[in-house]
């Protein structure tokens, strides 16, 4: 059964001559516990796309099913706690919130939701992801590298079905990137996650399950 | 919502105010403001209606809810013994002093209890109540009257008649108080063992004894648990005590609240709505500013999954906490501009004593209310922003909306020409800027206006027909109940005629009465009912309603008037009175219903007959419709009255010998000082029963009026113009933080700091031109309004309109567009062009 479901999603930015079409009918489908990757050239609306999977933004036309829900027809607010609840981001710039510390960081989505940490889990997750050390540092403290391991372990924090990571290694070394994609796959595995992930580099779309080709806003090539 | 989710929104709150400290110093000032202004309004508010309402009690008498008089002793036990009675204390009456020395000085003597007499504000502060059986306590003025000092265990005769018996006794001083002679009636306290033994309590009520002495009368004054509708609860309870309506009631009128008058629920209102609508402005501002500011970071919040709700609730949540710190130290504030200002509020009222302003916490708290309630208004349209923000635009927003702007062609790129599309990407803020200068703009025009306006040349033709002019008391000092309407003694007016350098001195006698209407004239009081019914919308224009229907009567005032004041009359029209027909004493002058003479109850020619009320009638045929000027009349008047003015040997052969009610008299110039003194002397030491007016004491009540409406508006404005200032202050500094990096790759492309300042400068004076153009245009507009709103009900105001104090204001607004813009270049500058480039946003 698909995790995730585009049907004839379409994105257009601007209106009349200047009307920019982002996503040109897209229809995509994920399965359960699957690694895909998203590749396109800048511009291609790779990031749109993920931005409509995450309901991070509405489409023009079409759906968008997580879960057998269709979170396009969900209210500002619902999909706003739908989100945290099933998906999770990862940032090619981090976006960590810089006035939390690292912990804090990290259970701030469970905190949102209401719901007290499971300690437990989350120890593992800073485990994993080797961040016991910096648990109190504020996130302007931290290296590149370090700030992308709190945000996917933020990301991982409120166990969501789906990861969603837009360019994660995009402004990491390659020794690095190399880091924190196998701690994203290994942490993926680890919690059956099904994880989609937006790259324009080949080498890193290599280790995914399946790769989506996208060109100016239409799928050219699934494999 | 759950305690853990209130908790991460709390964190994330606490640390954002943290972080943003330049933010919250504007936003706390600027609450400290919100409440200094809530606090000081109703703290003096508050404060001239307590004031009101003591003086209110002092002219009735009493503190208390309401009273019965005239009581046996087993009446009152049915009263004291009623449930719904909170607490009672009563007062027997003896009699009224006889001693000559008190003829002029009304004296009670009664047995009181001590709640009685502190409720009735005639506490001994001096030695105590009686306690030995001819022991006296009463007031000062008393005392002088009879020439008896000051000074405990004096000897104090005193004559009155009860039942029929004429008792004289000698008492001992034991306590007395200040007692203020313009008072209508004065206490003198005795024992209870001397009432019991000289007049036992009444046991029967004296509308079946007849006794109209009353005395041995218990005269209970009692409260009930809140004065909500006093005079229904004192039917009900008058009902449930099986009193009749022969038995009297009082209640106590200082609680009815009515004293509030149109002019000042004008005031009150239109301070209330300017206060909020400045203060909303800048708080507004600020949070708008600083959530735009930070719109990524609420984007990023969104995207981690912070539900619209939370994201308000995080924005609402710092507003509430700067007002934790904010409030109080603006109740504090308030407090203290409330001491300073209620002095000169109050000058400029008849109320006379020392009057706090009112600090119950009921002030704070409503005042603290009220900044809460300005925050949270001012908070809803940044709350939404930030609750609104999309995760994707948050990312790439700029502050500009960007779409709407044209090019604008190929000009020359002037630092001016920038700073206007500077102002131009967010015009909202700038337009609030404005909006907020203006506000204290257009409040100094419109104070400057009203303190211009009141004209007093045009208070002074109204209110002084003559240089001087001296009456009773009572009706200069309009607290006191009792109108005496012949207190111009034959003596004073003796004196008057010896002064140096008079140049004319002449009387009005006046006599209050019931005039019987003729058929032609009731008929024409109906057509007035019926076009001016809403001047009759009032409970005591009722009783006066009920009257003429039932009975075709008005009250009348029937006045004789010295022939050297006869040009002081105003005739309807200003025609001229025809002397020779008003000398012959077989014509008289009569009021119409309005001052302008538009609506008269007799007309020229008819016969009307005067009723002097000691059984003189006589017919007199109608010679015109006037009126004596206000200065020489009793100051009062009702709903529906009439005046007839007669000549002066007329009048006091009808009405046989009386004192006069006011003398008027003119001197020369070169004796007005000496004789201004003498009026002092003469009424503070030989007749403080009387009062003086004159020329200069009109004047200076008028100008302590005018000085209150100056200075309350010009502290108001000022306050404003504070307002304004932070509020602009604000917006430029955050502007030229928030371009920090942009502004750098300006000078890294070859702007210079010259430029840059100008451009800067040119942003600041670009708000103010802005400013002054609003102000002069709309907020003229808007002051016009208000001031029309102020002084409808002041004859005395003249329309001046002048820009003046718009333009006086402009070299303040220059400096601070100057100074502002620099001031916050200089602090950015302490960064290097490369610091700032690296700067993330």
């Amino acid at each position: 059964m698909a995790i995730l479901e585009t049907a004839d999603l379409s994105k257009i930015y601007g209106q009349g001559d200047t009307a920019v079409r982002a996503l040109d009918g897209v229809s995509i489908k994920v399965e359960k516990g699957e690694f895909v990757a998203v590749v396109g050239t800048s511009g291609s609306g790779k990031s749109t796309l993920l931005h409509m999977l995450g309901g991070l933004d509405r489409p023009t036309s079409g759906s968008v099913m997580v879960d057998g829900k269709d979170i396009v027809l969900l209210r500002d607010e619902e999909l706003t706690i739908f989100r945290r609840r099933k998906i999770g981001f990862v940032f090619q710039n981090y976006n960590l919130v810089p006035v939390l510390n690292v912990y804090e960081n990290i259970v701030l989505p469970v905190e949102l939701d209401g719901v007290e940490p499971d300690e437990t889990y989350i120890r593992g997750i800073v485990a994993t992801l080797g961040l016991e050390s910096k648990l109190t540092s504020l996130p302007g403290q931290l290296s590149g590298g370090q700030q992308q391991r709190v945000a996917i372990a933020r990301a991982l924090a409120a166990k969501p079905a789906i990861l969603l990571a837009d360019e994660p290694t995009g402004n990491l070394d390659s020794r690095t990137s190399q880091d924190v994609l196998s701690l994203l796959k290994v942490s993926g595995q680890k919690y059956q996650q099904t994880m989609v992930m937006i790259t324009h580099n080949e080498e890193i779309a290599q280790m995914a399950d399946r790769i989506i080709r996208i060109e100016d806003g239409r799928i050219v090539e699934r494999r | 919502m759950n305690v853990a989710n209130r908790k991460a929104i709390a964190r994330l709150s606490a640390r954002s105010l943290r972080a943003d400290k330049k933010r919250n110093l504007v936003a706390i000032c600027a609450i400290v403001l919100t409440a200094t202004l809530f606090t000081a309004l109703f703290a003096v508010g508050g404060g001239v209606m307590n004031a009101m309402q003591e003086a209110t009690m002092r002219m009735v008498g009493t503190s208390a809810h309401g009273g019965f008089k005239f009581l046996t002793q087993q009446q009152y036990d049915i009263v004291a013994a009623d449930e719904k009675v909170r607490d009672i204390s009563y007062n027997i009456i003896l009699g009224v002093a006889e001693n000559e020395e008190l003829a002029k000085t009304y004296t009670e003597i009664r047995y009181t209890e001590e709640k009685s007499a502190r409720w009735g504000f005639s506490m001994p502060t001096t030695g105590t109540l009686p306690v030995e059986k001819y022991d006296l306590a009463t007031d000062t003025a008393v005392l002088d009257a009879l020439g008896v000092p000051h000074r405990l265990g004096e000897s104090v005769e005193l004559t009155y008649t009860a039942r029929g018996v004429r008792h004289t006794q000698r008492f001992t001083l034991c306590g007395f108080w200040e007692g203020d002679v313009a008072l209508g009636a004065h206490e003198a306290f005795v024992s209870r063992a001397y009432s019991d033994e000289a007049v036992p309590v009444a046991t029967v009520p004296p509308y079946e004894s007849g006794d109209l002495s009353f005395a041995g009368t218990i005269n209970p004054a009692l409260w009930f648990s809140s004065s909500w509708d006093i005079e229904g609860q004192m039917e009900a309870l008058k009902e449930r005590c099986g009193f009749d309506s022969r038995v009297n009631e009082g209640v106590n009128w200082a609680y009815a609240g009515e004293s509030v008058d149109y002019t000042t629920l004008v005031l009150v209102a239109m301070m209330l709505l300017l206060i909020l609508g400045s203060c909303y402005l800048i708080i507004y501002n600020v949070f708008q500013i600083s959530v735009s500011r930070d719109i990524r970071f609420y984007g990023l919040l969104k995207t981690i999954g912070t539900t619209p709700r939370q994201l308000r609730r995080l924005v609402r949540r710092q507003a509430y906490s700067l007002c934790l710190a904010g409030i109080p130290l603006g109740l504090g504030l308030g407090f203290l501009v409330g001491w300073v200002l209620m002095p000169v509020i109050l000058s400029s009222t008849t109320i006379s004593g020392e009057y706090r302003p009112a600090s119950s916490p009921l002030i704070f708290l409503s005042a603290a209310l009220f900044a809460l309630l300005t925050v949270r208004l001012s908070c809803i349209r940044p709350c939404r922003l930030a609750g609104r923000v999309s995760p994707v635009e948050a990312v790439r927003y700029t502050g500009v909306d960007g779409g709407k702007q044209k090019t604008a062609g190929t000009h020359r790129v002037t630092p001016l020409r920038m700073a206007a599309a500077n102002l131009r990407r967010d015009g909202k803020k700038a337009a609030v800027v404005v909006l907020s200068l203006s506000l204290s703009l257009v409040l100094l025009n419109a104070t400057a206006s009203i303190v211009r306006g009141f004209d007093g040349e045009k208070y002074l033709r109204e209110r002084a027909a003559t240089d001087f002019f001296i009456k009773d008391n009572s009706l200069v000092n309009t607290w006191t109940s009792a109108f005496i309407l012949d207190g111009v003694d034959p003596d004073t007016v003796r004196e008057i005629g010896a002064l140096p350098g008079l140049e004319r001195a002449g009387c009005v006698w006046s006599s209050l009465g019931e005039h019987t209407l003729s058929d032609s004239a009731y008929e024409r009081t109906e057509k007035i009912q019926d076009e001016y019914a809403e001047e009759f919308q009032n409970p005591y224009a009722t009783e006066a309603l009920r009257k003429l229907e039932q009975e075709r009567k008005i009250s009348q005032f029937v006045s004789g008037m010295d022939e050297c004041l006869w040009d002081e009359m105003e005739m309807a029209g200003g025609a001229k009175l025809d002397y020779e027909k008003f000398r012959s004493g077989e014509y008289v002058v009569v009021t119409a219903w309005d001052s302008e003479g538009k609506e008269p109850y007799y007309l020229p020619g008819e016969r009307v007959t005067v009723d002097f009320g000691n059984g003189n009638r006589k017919s007199y045929t109608v010679l015109a419709a006037g009126d004596i000027p206000y200065a020489l009349s009793e100051s009062f008047s009702g709903y529906m009255d009439i005046r007839f003015t007669l000549p002066a040997e007329e009048y006091l052969r009808q009405v046989g010998e009386r004192g006069a009610m006011v003398v008027a008299f003119d001197v020369d110039e070169e004796h007005t000082a000496a004789t201004e003194e003498w009026c002092e002397g003469y009424t503070e030491q030989v007749k403080p029963q009387l009062a003086y007016v004159s020329r200069s004491t009109l004047m200076e009540a008028f100008s302590r009026n005018q000085r209150m409406f100056g200075g309350v508006g010009g502290a108001l404005s000022a306050i404003l113009a504070l307002i304004g200032i932070l509020n602009f202050t604000n917006a430029i500094i955050t502007s030229v933080d928030s371009r920090r990096r942009e502004l750098a790759v300006l000078q890294s492309i070859g702007m210079t700091g010259g430029q840059m300042k100008k451009m800067l400068r040119g942003e600041g004076l670009l708000y103010m031109a802005a400013t002054l153009t609003v102000a002069l245009t709309f907020g003229s507009g808007i002051a016009y309004v208000l001031v029309k709103l102020l002084t409808r009900e002041m004859w005395y105001f003249t329309w001046h309109f002048s820009a003046m104090p718009l333009l006086y204001s402009a070299p303040f607004l220059l400096l601070s567009s100057i100074l502002v813009p620099s001031l916050s270049y200089r602090a950015m500058s302490r960064y290097t062009v490369t610091e700032r480039l690296r700067t993330a946003e």
